[in-house]
């Protein structure tokens, strides 16, 4: 590559001086020509011409290299040549050189240098004119490229014939195919629609050069074509017809900028309405392009910032977010320092106003709103305009993005329609960054519930336990994921056994936490007591002043004798309820809620009721999200159909605790239907059945009945 | 559903909280603002009248028991009046007739504060 460069930049060194040799020779002969005096054979004319046709053939190879090495790429590098174009207009026009024949030796030398610079402007228009069709190129633009090269050549040529053949005339022939090659001018420089893509800045420009163009274009192109003007007169001396060569590029150069021109012009008034939408359709790309690729609020927080900065137009901007307590943050500043913002929102003016705002909020001069104009002498130097444009998450109001202009009266109507159009889609990108981002956080708390509902199903007991005499059954479900329901089966101290059942006040986590712990205290409680009534009391002692103060704890211990006794005691637990005989008592000793009051008062609380249960007598205990179950209508079971269920569920013939459960779990459902289950529901059955314990166990059962007394 | 709602009133020296609706977990931090403010007010004296109060959850009862220690060590009391028998069963079920005066009009819980202050 670097070699091929340097071998063309050589290549192009050489022309260059045979370019600038030829021409000297050129101008020696046209001093000998003037010095020799009309005297002068046909055959220095021709070799004045021969010289000169060689000054422009090398110059033309060597412009011929340049447009290939210098094609247009970008935007800039057409306005670039495109101004370079209008300079060697400019220089082939200045009205300088001799009319008719020359005056003196010096304006023969002068016509010459003159020359020189002509022949220069004249390749470097051609290649402009070559670069600016391959850069607007169009299907056919390669032919019309040829056959414009063609018919420029050819008019040459036509041109030349004269001066070895006098008698021909081939002015007629010129113009015929000067006519034709406009028509493909015409023809190949159709391609206009990329200066709709131009900004309004570029366009304006554009349309005064172009205008410059088309001026200079036409006169140079008048004045070259004639060869009695003194430019067609200077490059007709060169070589003869050259000036036909100008005169054809300038007329492209005129019918390109002619035609630039009017486009230019025509599309200016909607320039900023296509540079806009162009703006916010990008705008919005890009914004959900990042909402959806990164959960990153913050780094769009940042974008919006800075594309409502370019959406209005505006010199600086931030973003201000609302807290949940609140309060603003700054969540992206934007060519404006903290102590800026905080300037402009003394008092906190500006977070005053932004959550009453449905629509962008303009304000064309600080200094004449009344409520900001205290502040525009402390922000003058950065800030003489201001917009607000609310950010809202559905309805609720989210944040606000604010942009400001050291200039006064420098926001339009359509900057703020443009910040509303783009207010509203970063609200949806943000919007949707949230739900992600709270979705994902929501997903690891779902897992960590999981967990924790887990654990908390092992805190219970796994089966049912065989207690001589008894069958037990028992039922929990939290209602959310974990509970502060309880409930197991010890054995105390004196080897009886006690089941307890235990609804910590509240539910959800906090309510779990002080379940986990409430069956550390059971246990460890339980092992050192012979009575339900120290068991109670030792669980209110041990957790009593190391619970919140509003927090408490209900439970219900019954403790099971092997003669078919049981012994309840009730710290502020729903009552029990006793089926016996086809009816249903409801059991209810005084007694208070673990934590309310210390063990010498709370002793004084408790009531232990002891009750003989026969053969199939149940004793049913639940918590209170049994009895406050709802239906659909909202109202709550109660404890009395409560006991009407489970009256029809334990007098069945074949009831078992097992059987009694379920069907009250049933009843349960059915009477909810699909109301949502609002409180944890647990239920313990305590049957009494001798007749299995006897055919096993029937001597040890006296035994400890013996001991018991 | 009708939506919590606390009236207060002073009346010789006693601050009276007439509770309406409906008084669970998510209404308890109302009323507990409410006490909350008396308390730090340095009123002490405090009568609850739940004689619009609908309804009452287990959860709404552990308000009362967050100033009780630091109003009696004020010499103050919080009492509680005019509950309807619903309400009631929740309070008795939990033990609280042990813990606090309930009574029966707020006539009677004035003249026992006034009584016991006097």
């Amino acid at each position: 590559m670097d070699q091929h460069q340097s071998q063309s930049s050589i290549r192009s060194v050489l022309w260059l001086i045979v370019f600038v040799a030829a021409m000297v020779g050129h101008t020696v002969l046209d001093v000998i020509r003037y010095s020799i005096g009309d005297s002068i054979s046909n055959i220095v004319i021709a070799l004045t011409n021969g010289i000169g046709a060689l000054a422009i053939a090398s110059l033309a190879i060597f412009f011929y290299d340049y447009s290939r090495d210098n094609h247009f790429t970008s935007r800039e590098d057409y306005f670039r040549e495109y101004k370079r174009l209008l300079f060697a207009l400019f220089i082939v026009v200045l009205p300088f050189g001799s009319e008719g024949s020359p005056a003196n030796v010096f304006s023969v030398i002068f016509d010459n240098i003159l020359s020189i610079a002509r022949i220069a402007a004249t390749a470097f228009i051609a290649s402009f004119v070559y670069r600016v069709l391959v850069y607007q190129r169009i299907r056919q633009t390669d032919n019309y490229i040829k056959v414009l090269m063609y018919g420029v050549a050819g008019i040459f040529v036509l041109a030349l014939i004269p001066s070895i053949a006098p008698d021909f005339n081939p002015e007629v022939l010129i113009i015929i195919m000067s006519v034709m090659l406009f028509i493909i001018m015409f023809l190949a420089t159709k391609r206009k629609s990329w200066i709709q893509t131009l900004t309004y800045k570029e366009k304006k420009s554009l349309t005064w050069m172009t205008c410059v163009g088309t001026l200079l274009g036409m006169t140079v192109c008048a004045f070259s074509l004639q060869s009695d003007t003194p430019l067609g007169n200077n490059l007709d001396s060169i070589v003869h017809g050259f000036n036909y060569v100008l005169g054809l590029n300038a007329m492209f150069a005129a019918v390109y900028s002619e035609r630039m021109f009017w486009t230019t012009l025509f599309s200016l008034p909607n320039s900023g309405v296509v540079e806009k939408r162009t703006f916010e359709f990008s705008s919005v790309a890009y914004l959900n392009r990042i909402a959806a690729e990164s959960t990153d609020l913050e780094k769009l927080y940042a974008t919006v910032t800075q594309l409502a900065q370019q959406a209005s137009r505006a010199t600086s901007a931030w973003c201000e977010i609302q807290k949940p307590n609140g309060k603003f943050r700054i969540a992206a500043q934007y060519n404006i320092t903290e102590k800026q913002i905080l300037a402009i929102n003394d008092g906190g003016v500006l977070r005053n106003i932004s959550p009453t705002l449905h629509d962008p909020y303009l304000v064309e001069l600080i200094a004449e709103n009344k409520t900001l104009g205290f502040l525009a002498r402390s922000v003058e130097s950065f800030a003489k305009s201001l917009m607000i444009a609310p950010l809202h998450n559905g309805k609720d109001f989210v944040g606000a993005v604010y942009v400001v202009n050291s200039e006064p009266f420098s926001f339009e109507n359509d900057d703020i329609r443009a910040l509303a159009a783009f207010a509203s889609s970063a609200s949806v990108a943000i919007e949707n960054a949230r739900l992600v981002e709270d979705s994902l956080q929501k997903e690891r708390y779902q897992r960590e519930l999981v967990v924790g509902r887990q654990i908390q199903r092992k805190l219970l007991p796994a089966c049912e336990p065989s207690f001589k005499g008894y069958e037990i059954s028992a039922y929990s479900d939290p209602a959310l994921e974990v509970g502060g329901d309880y409930y197991d089966y010890y054995t105390l101290a004196n080897g009886t056994h006690c089941v307890l059942i235990a609804d910590v006040s509240g539910k959800g986590i906090s309510a779990a936490f002080y379940m986990a712990n409430l069956k550390g205290v059971c246990l460890a409680v339980a092992r050192q007591v012979h009575t339900v009534r120290e068991l109670v009391e030792q669980i209110n002692a041990t957790l009593f002043g190391s619970m919140e103060r509003q927090m408490y704890i209900t439970l219900t211990a019954v403790q099971l004798n092997s003669n078919g006794t049981v012994t309840l005691v009730r710290a502020g637990h729903t009552p029990a309820l006793l089926y016996g005989a086809d009816t249903v008592h409801i059991i209810k000793p005084s007694g208070l809620g673990i934590g309310l009051a210390k063990p010498s008062f709370f002793t004084t609380c408790i009531e232990e009721k002891s009750i003989q249960l026969q053969q199939g007598e149940t004793l049913l205990l639940f918590t209170d999200g049994v009895n406050e179950a709802r239906n659909p209508n909202g109202d709550e079971i109660g404890v009395e159909e409560l006991s009407e269920l489970y009256k029809s569920c334990a007098q069945k013939d074949e009831a078992t605790a097992g059987s009694i459960i379920n069907d009250m779990v049933s009843s349960i459902h059915r009477f909810a239907l699909h109301t949502m289950q609002h409180d944890d529901i647990t239920m313990i059955a305590i049957r009494r059945n001798e007749v299995e314990t006897l055919e096993h166990n029937g001597e040890s059962v006296e035994t400890m009945n013996q001991r018991e007394e | 559903m009708a939506e919590f709602q606390i009236t207060t009133s002073t009346n010789n020296n006693i601050e009276e909280l007439l509770l309406h609706g409906y008084l669970d977990a998510h209404t308890a931090p109302q009323l507990e603002a409410a006490i909350g403010v008396l308390v730090q007010q340095g009123k002490y004296n405090i009568l609850v009248n739940f004689r619009e109060l609908d309804y009452i959850s287990s959860a709404g009862l552990g308000v009362f028991m967050v100033f009780i220690e630091e109003v009696r060590n004020n010499n103050g009391d919080i009492k509680l009046c005019e509950m309807k028998p619903k309400v009631y069963t929740v309070f008795d079920l939990l033990g609280f007739p042990m813990l606090f005066e309930i009574l029966p009009t707020s006539q009677e819980a004035t003249d026992k504060f006034t009584t016991s202050n006097g």
